[in-house]
């Protein structure tokens, strides 16, 4: 077991009236499995992810993460999870466009403090197996959306963390990218990472272990 | 680690713009800071130079009148010092204290023993208060000792009275006996603890009945009573008085009025009494007011400078940490702790702050030239030369103010959420 979550619930105060976001929600994950959950916008989707990475803290239940309970109160605890333990792909893919697709990729290791030539190679060796091993020098601004997305995974899995979690990382592509990134999260797969992904593509959801429905804060599986 | 020096060195060449107001607004600052600070050092010497005098500003001191017969020897007709005058002077109004200083009106002579050599000298002995010389006596037990008026010598029931030694007397003798009876000359810090034999109602001119010897030991050394002769406790000298019937007579005393105003009173009322008074060209009043007031302009200037140099760096450093907020959620996102981004920003503005502050040292140093050149102030000599002390607070204070200036721009940060795509 990689992950589980045992009754969570967290209500955001909007304009004086309490909103359930995530109702009692439960889910476990195991090694090398890949959960997909789709739903409407606002239903809840990100603030799960949100949850699990520690950027948001839930009114209450618990996270246990490789048979370990999450330390929201540390903010170091959370930040070494969050460098070490889970990779996060985002839809609007949060690189230093400024800096080159290298840099961008070595920034988890920078982070961790560990960036030798080990860790360089294996970067080169992932940048790879995404295709734009040929962009390591380039500026990450001037790439297109579905290399952009590539570096993104490339960078979350340089720390070889046990979770990866992609939040809509297909938003801002088309059919073909999309089929491509999915293809490069089930390479990760077999690499024995588990995955949680939030899309709203049909092929990406059948191509999942199990798939889930949030609705009003809640996970309906499909 | 050097992964992490990587980050820093990032984070140092972030927001190139900001950072180089920043650099400028602590340059000109320390700049200013360090140009008031040598202001104020170079009118504080001008003043120290011109001005002062050994005695302290609203003293007075007071001498018995002088005598006015008209032959070479007198019985003594002008005005005496003693305890009525004393206690006049001291109900003055503004006279804050008054320390007299009282004669030893007895035959006095001095033996000292020094391996074989042996001294004996006729001199003058003269009473002190403690309030008086307490800064001058070398440590507590001199103290104790000077209040009891008896000194218990170690490992013997032997009890003497402890003195003072002018530092003009040391002087005389250091200049005048040691050289040209080529004897060693004495070094007034290490004259404490000396003992010697002190003989009263008897001198090399004079004997009274009941004269007897006393051992003494030295307390340290005086420049506040200038006497060729020694200080002895006040109990002492009134005790020794009391002794060969000899009424009390003061040498002089010094006064203390509580401010200038007051100053010239004071002075004439003790004039009109038939007292010598002499206040030297000392530091009047008037001149340590200007003093206090100018350096207390500086001190407000150099405030207000700092003022505005942590005001401006704190409003740069929020606009820099505001400029750079993607990149701070990027790394945190990326397992970035909120004390590490906070320490690569204080060590950015610390070290900014550094080169800052030695380039403004650097500057003045460099146009320390021209400046000196180009500048002339009449009756004062300008030194821009800025001492190593100086130069590490200014260093220090300049790391610490950006420091300190880019806290809230830290705590804004902390505040950021990281959930936004």
């Amino acid at each position: 077991m990689i992950i589980s979550i045992k009754n969570i619930n967290k209500t955001y105060k909007i304009a004086g009236t309490k909103i359930s976001v995530i109702d009692n929600l439960s889910l476990e994950l195991d090694k090398g499995e890949i959960i997909a959950i789709t739903g409407r916008s606002g239903c809840g989707k990100t603030t799960l992810l949100n949850i699990i990475t520690g950027i948001t803290k839930p009114d209450n239940g618990e996270i246990i993460f490789r048979e370990k309970k999450l330390k929201y109160y540390s903010d170091f605890s959370m930040s070494r999870i969050r460098n070490r333990e889970i990779g996060q792909i985002f839809q609007t893919f949060r690189l230093l466009e400024d800096e080159t697709v290298m840099s961008n990729v070595m920034m988890p290791a920078r982070i961790r403090g560990r960036a030798g030539s080990n860790v360089r190679n294996y970067a080169i060796e992932i940048l790879g197996k995404t295709g734009i091993a040929e962009y390591q020098n380039t500026r990450a601004g001037l790439l297109s959306g579905g290399q952009k997305q590539r570096v993104a995974i490339a960078r979350a899995i340089v720390n070889r963390p046990s979770l990866i979690l992609a939040d809509e990382p297909d938003a801002n592509l088309d059919m073909e990218t999309s089929i491509e990134v999915f293809s490069l999260l089930e390479m990760l797969k077999r690499e024995g990472k588990s995955i949680i992904i939030v899309t709203h593509k049909e092929c990406m959801l059948k191509k999942a272990d199990r798939t889930y429905k949030m609705d009003k804060g809640r996970l309906i599986q499909l | 680690m050097l992964s992490k020096l990587y980050l820093i060195k990032k984070e140092l060449a972030g927001g190139k713009f900001i950072s180089f107001i920043v650099f400028c607004v602590i340059l000109l600052s320390v700049s200013a800071i360090v140009s008031f600070n040598i202001l104020s050092d170079n009118f504080n010497n001008y003043i120290k130079n011109n001005f002062a005098s050994a005695i302290p500003p609203d003293e007075i001191k007071v001498k018995p009148g002088e005598s006015k017969s008209l032959f070479l020897f007198s019985t003594g007709t002008g005005r005496e010092l003693n305890a009525a005058a004393i206690s006049k002077i001291t109900n003055f109004d503004g006279v804050k204290q008054v320390d007299p200083i009282l004669a030893v009106t007895v035959p006095t002579s001095a033996t000292i023993y020094f391996f074989t050599f042996q001294y004996k000298t006729d001199l003058v002995l003269a009473g002190a208060s403690y309030k008086f010389v307490e800064k001058d006596l070398k440590n507590t037990e001199m103290k104790k000792a000077w209040l009891k008026g008896t000194y218990g010598f170690k490992n013997s029931n032997d009890t003497g009275v402890p003195v003072l030694v002018p530092k003009t007397l040391i002087d005389s003798y250091n200049n005048g006996l040691a050289s040209a009876n080529g004897l060693p000359e004495i070094v007034p810090q290490k004259m404490s603890g000396l003992r010697f034999k002190l003989s009263f109602g008897k001198s090399s001119v004079n004997a009274v009945d009941g004269a007897y010897d006393w051992s003494s030991v030295v307390s340290g050394y005086t420049d506040r009573i200038n006497v060729m002769g020694l200080v002895i406790p006040l109990k002492c000298a009134e005790e020794i008085n009391k002794k060969f019937n000899k009424t009390g007579r003061y040498m002089f005393a010094m006064v203390k009025v509580k401010d200038h105003k007051n100053f010239e009173y004071v002075r004439s009322q003790i004039k009109k009494m038939g007292f010598v008074v002499e206040t030297g060209d000392n530091l009047s009043s008037e001149i340590v007011k200007l003093k206090k007031t100018v350096n207390a302009f500086i001190t407000l200037m150099i405030s207000l400078v700092s003022l505005l140099a942590v005001i401006t760096t704190a409003l740069c450093s929020i606009t820099a940490v505001w400029g750079r907020i993607d990149y701070y959620r990027i790394l945190r996102t990326l397992g970035a702790s909120k004390f590490f981004i906070a320490l690569t920003i204080l060590i950015k503005f610390a070290l900014m702050g550094f080169l800052a502050s030695w380039c403004g040292i650097f500057l003045i140093g460099f146009s320390k030239a021209y400046i000196l050149q180009s500048i002339t102030i009449p009756g004062i000599k300008l030194s821009l030369d800025i001492s190593a002390a100086t130069a590490a607070t200014i260093l220090t204070a300049g790391s610490i103010i950006p420091v300190a200036a880019s806290l809230p721009a830290i705590i804004r940060m902390f505040s950021v959420k990281l959930d936004k795509n």
